[in-house]
């Protein structure tokens, strides 16, 4: 127990909707060992987003939650996230602090009218007291380690002005900048052209070496999981489905929803998905999520319904 | 979550409505003072010229249910006004005279009436006895002593149908003009763009006022009605022609669009079967939202009297008569119609609101 | 097998920017042909202004239809509807291009009035026959989209597509926005209708790993130009082009053994022998 950074135990989410609760996660339970990469992998609705989102306390009012996030970090006391006060100065510290997260769209993750390096360099002052022109430095050395050539006068090029790919390293440069030991990166790379994929997951994998840190990368991609993942948890209808080690999951999967998914995979052998083509569980419910707004520009809340 | 697979774009749609707690009770005000303004004639106790040279300027009666004794009168009734003249001031004051009571009566005859100007009729919901010497006048009457809450009906179909009439003419010219400069756009968008352009740059009151100034005093109040809602709906139309053309250009795009045009349909049935279906919805919200600028138009112009003038009764004349320091000292029941000129403003912005967020009930669909 | 379509010096630019530069290809009846790049490349441009969805401004597109060689960009929209039958497209996303407001029925059904065929009772007909053929219940004739899961949406635009009996069908991203699984069961509905119906395809794709099970052939675009064609055993065992290489390398391999080690952008001669 003592080694892992992250564990939740028997996490519960469920959404209110004017047709009733709807459970979005049940009884979710896994760790998250220190300095590694955790992959969890799973379709539309399997409740990915949700438990990455729980970790932050990112979820909206018409949620309610139950179990228990446990944050043990590596000089401090361990805290349970989940009893905190939102107001406490815990979770400030937490959020950007020990915990820091990279979204799928790197273009509204940074502001548009404030130059790169500001952004970044507010990062820092925003959880340590320094000057901003340490803070600044602080910056450009980080941007220089995301591979971002040349960063000083890049830092005061704006957002707009820069690719796809390049705005992701910026915002992974923002995301790292106050050495997080976790860092939930939540689809980093579906955004992004393939070529820039490969970059971003080389990028990230070989920071979490130099940084030391741990990673919890979401992703409906096997083929990412199997590049970027020690370990690896299958999500699917809320509820955790495997858990293993990258190459036990990939090549000796156990459970069958694994091995559907594996045989989904383009390019799987044919005899293999002609085994594992009808994957049901007993309630036959399938990946198919029907999604409506919640509140008024809030998050959404999700439906289940049958699968094709 | 089966039962929500067989529910139709417009059972979806209302579901989100009547979530939005405020709209649902706007939509009911403006559902009563609309049938308030169709059956004003009937609900109203007096005609709005008909005087009562007994009461001037009298203050609003109360309606109550227990008398002087604290007895309960399952009738309710109203008390009779004393007129006293103030020796000082010379001012007419009024006070209730607990010895005479009026009973007040449901659907008794009163003064005859053309109803909407169709049949002759003479019942009202209410009043006191038509034959005796009592009187009710539930907001006070003016210095005339013409009954202010029978006025206020009476205003509240002029007044909330100019509304309507010059929404349904700004839709007119707004859907057509906006709609055809976005589907054929080149010179003739451009002459709506900058036509639009210039009607938006002239400050509306003083325009207003002029072309109100030329409406010819011999007209009769139905052809300055419409005069009026004419001018209101030609300064309108433009911010609704700007939306309809940049949805239209929008959706043009729209997947489903183009889906319909590499099928083969034509013009016509784009336009016709999967655009405006599809954005008559955002029409309806902006056309809600739009509305109390119509009214506050014509009250303001009825207010600075060149609007709609007497014998016309709209909300913003009766605030035209209300016109003096000294109705607010002393008669400030004459400023009721105000009152419900906000509420109504009110209620349109709250529904406009309501039905906006309706209005759309894949938004949240699309953005998985 | 005989040619059914012919693409010569394809030209597209917006507000001055060339997005396709200068196109050409022919296409095999029932065959498929992928067409693979990343974002920008102008692939979806060139598949719009073969269905001319977009006018291009200069090259020709042929089309071998049942009647004979058609050039599509000079036919008037009288001339060209005969052929709107025959050419038809799945859309990437299974929300935005179907209507809403329209239940099953008359999206499905819209097609054939538009094209005068049968009467009331035998295009409800042809609408069951279809829904079956993409294995959709035939209650979902009376439902609205929004009942439907991305994959059962998705089968709704493929009927739509193919309730006219079209030749060439192209697909647009048609798999890229649905989850693997589902993707899997698109790919596999679609590959049947292919041999049952001998259809063409078309099919634009952003994941290589799609267009190598899916494809027979493979055209690769860069900024508006093809950089290499071929088949896929070709492309994929024997790249010639640098980007083609580098596209290659970046594909993330499900097996954790084969390690990622994409191509460095920069030691790459990607603009070489383009023309501009």
């Amino acid at each position: 127990m003592t080694d892992s950074l992250l564990s939740i135990r028997g996490l519960s989410v469920e959404f209110k909707t004017e047709l009733g609760l709807v459970r979005a996660l049940s009884e979710v339970s896994f760790e998250v060992p220190r300095n590694s990469v955790t992959a969890v992998v799973g379709e539309s609705g399997s409740g990915k987003s949700v438990t990455s989102n729980a970790i932050l306390r990112l979820l909206p009012d018409t949620a309610q939650s139950s179990g228990e996030i446990e944050l043990n970090p590596q000089d401090g006391e361990p805290v349970i996230i989940t009893s905190l006060d939102e107001r406490d100065p815990q979770m400030q510290n937490l959020r950007g602090g020990l915990v820091s997260m990279v979204f799928q769209e790197p273009m509204t993750a940074l502001s548009p009218v404030h130059r790169i390096g500001d952004q970044v360099a507010e990062a820092v002052l925003c959880h340590r007291d320094v000057s901003p022109d340490v803070a600044w430095a602080e910056a450009a050395a980080m941007l220089e380690q995301v591979g971002l050539a040349d960063a000083e006068s890049k830092m005061r090029m704006f957002p707009f002005e820069f690719s796809g790919g390049m705005r992701q390293r910026v915002v992974i440069a923002m995301a790292l900048i106050c050495h997080p030991q976790l860092l939930i990166c939540d689809e980093p790379t579906t955004a992004l052209d393939v070529t820039i994929q490969a970059e971003i997951l080389v990028l990230i994998k070989s920071l979490q070496r130099k940084l030391n840190n741990s990673v919890l990368f979401i992703t409906h991609d096997l083929g990412v999981v199997a590049q970027i993942a020690d370990r690896v948890v299958v999500m699917y209808n809320g509820q955790v489905m495997e858990i293993g080690s990258v190459r036990q999951v990939l090549k000796n999967p156990q459970h069958p929803y694994t091995m559907h998914l594996l045989s989904s995979m383009p390019g799987a052998a044919t005899d293999f998905r002609e085994k594992n083509k009808n994957w049901s569980d007993g309630a036959a419910i399938g990946a198919g999520t029907f999604l409506v707004e919640a509140d008024a520009g809030r998050k959404i809340r999700e439906f289940r319904e049958l699968s094709p | 979550m089966s039962e929500l697979r067989e529910l139709t774009p417009g059972q979806l749609a209302w579901l989100k409505f009547r979530r939005h707690r405020l709209a649902m009770i706007a939509a009911g005000s403006l559902i009563f003072l609309y049938t308030i303004a169709i059956f004003c004639e009937f609900i109203s106790p007096y005609t709005p010229e008909q005087r009562n040279s007994r009461a001037i300027n009298a203050p609003p009666m109360d309606v109550r249910f227990f008398d002087a004794e604290g007895q309960f009168n399952f009738r309710p009734f109203v008390y009779d006004l004393e007129l006293t003249i103030n020796p000082d001031t010379w001012m007419r004051e009024y006070e209730e005279d607990a010895s005479t009571a009026y009973p007040i009566r449901f659907f008794t005859r009163g003064e005859p009436y053309e109803f909407w100007g169709l049949f002759e009729a003479e019942r009202h919901l209410f009043s006191v006895d038509p034959n005796g010497p009592g009187y009710i006048h539930w907001f006070g009457t003016d210095s005339l002593g013409r009954d202010v809450f029978s006025r206020v009906l009476y205003g509240a179909r002029v007044s909330l149908s100019i509304g309507v009439v010059g929404v349904g003419l700004t839709l007119f010219l707004g859907v057509l003009l906006g709609g055809f400069a976005g589907y054929l756009g080149g010179i003739f968008d451009s002459a709506v763009q900058r036509m639009t352009e210039v009607l938006q740059s002239i400050p509306t009151l003083p325009l207003w006022m002029a072309l109100s100034a030329a409406l010819p005093a011999a007209w009769s109040p139905i052809t300055t009605y419409f005069g009026v809602t004419i001018i209101l709906s030609l300064f309108g139309w433009t911010t609704l022609a700007r939306q309809v053309r940049g949805r239209f250009l929008a959706m043009r795009e729209e997947d489903f669009v183009v889906a319909a045009r590499l099928i083969g349909a034509n013009d016509q049935r784009v336009v016709f079967r999967h655009m405006l279906p599809s954005f008559s919805s955002h029409i309806i919200t902006t056309a809600t939202l739009a509305v109390p600028a119509m009214i506050l138009g014509e009250t303001a112009l009825s207010f600075l009297g060149i609007g709609l003038r007497a014998p016309v009764v709209s909300w913003g004349v009766l605030l035209q008569q209300a016109q003096n320091y000294q109705v607010i000292v002393m008669t400030p029941w004459l400023l009721l119609p105000g009152a419900f000129i906000v509420v109504t403003v009110i209620a349109f912005n709250l529904l406009g609101d309501g039905l906006r967020d309706a209005a759309d009930p894949y938004s949240s669909l699309r953005q998985q | 097998m005989s040619q059914l379509l012919s693409v010569t010096d394809l030209c597209k630019s917006f507000a001055g920017e060339s997005v396709v530069k200068s196109v050409s290809f022919e296409l095999n009846e029932s065959s498929t042909l992928g067409i693979v790049g990343e974002s920008g490349s102008g692939k979806t441009t060139l598949v719009r202004s073969i269905l001319r969805a977009i006018e291009p401004d200069s090259g020709t597109v042929r089309y071998n239809s049942r009647e004979g060689w058609h050039d599509l960009h000079s036919l008037s929209p009288k001339e060209l509807l005969p052929l709107r039958r025959e050419i038809q497209m799945i859309f990437q996303d299974p929300f935005a291009s179907l209507n809403p407001r329209m239940t099953v029925q008359t999206i499905l059904e819209e097609p054939l009035i538009i094209h005068g065929i049968g009467d009331k009772e035998s295009r409800k007909q042809q609408v069951a026959k279809m829904l079956e053929k993409v294995q959709l219940d035939s209650s979902s004739a009376s439902r609205f989209p929004h009942a439907f899961s991305g994959g059962q949406r998705q089968r709704i635009g493929i009927a739509r597509a193919l309730i006219l009996e079209p030749r060439l069908v192209v697909c647009d991203e048609s798999v890229s926005a649905l989850d693997v699984s589902v993707q899997a069961q698109i790919l596999d509905l679609l590959a049947s209708l292919q041999s049952e119906l001998g259809l063409t395809y078309l099919f634009v794709a952003h994941d290589l790993r799609v267009v190598r099970e899916f494809c027979d052939d493979v055209l690769v675009m860069y900024s508006g130009n093809v950089v290499e064609r071929g088949s896929v055993e070709e492309i994929f065992n024997n790249p010639q082009h640098d980007y083609t290489r580098l596209l290659l390398s970046a594909i993330p391999s499900p097996d954790p053994d084969e390690k990622l080690q994409p191509l460095d952008r920069k030691s790459l001669l990607l603009d070489a022998g383009l023309t501009v």
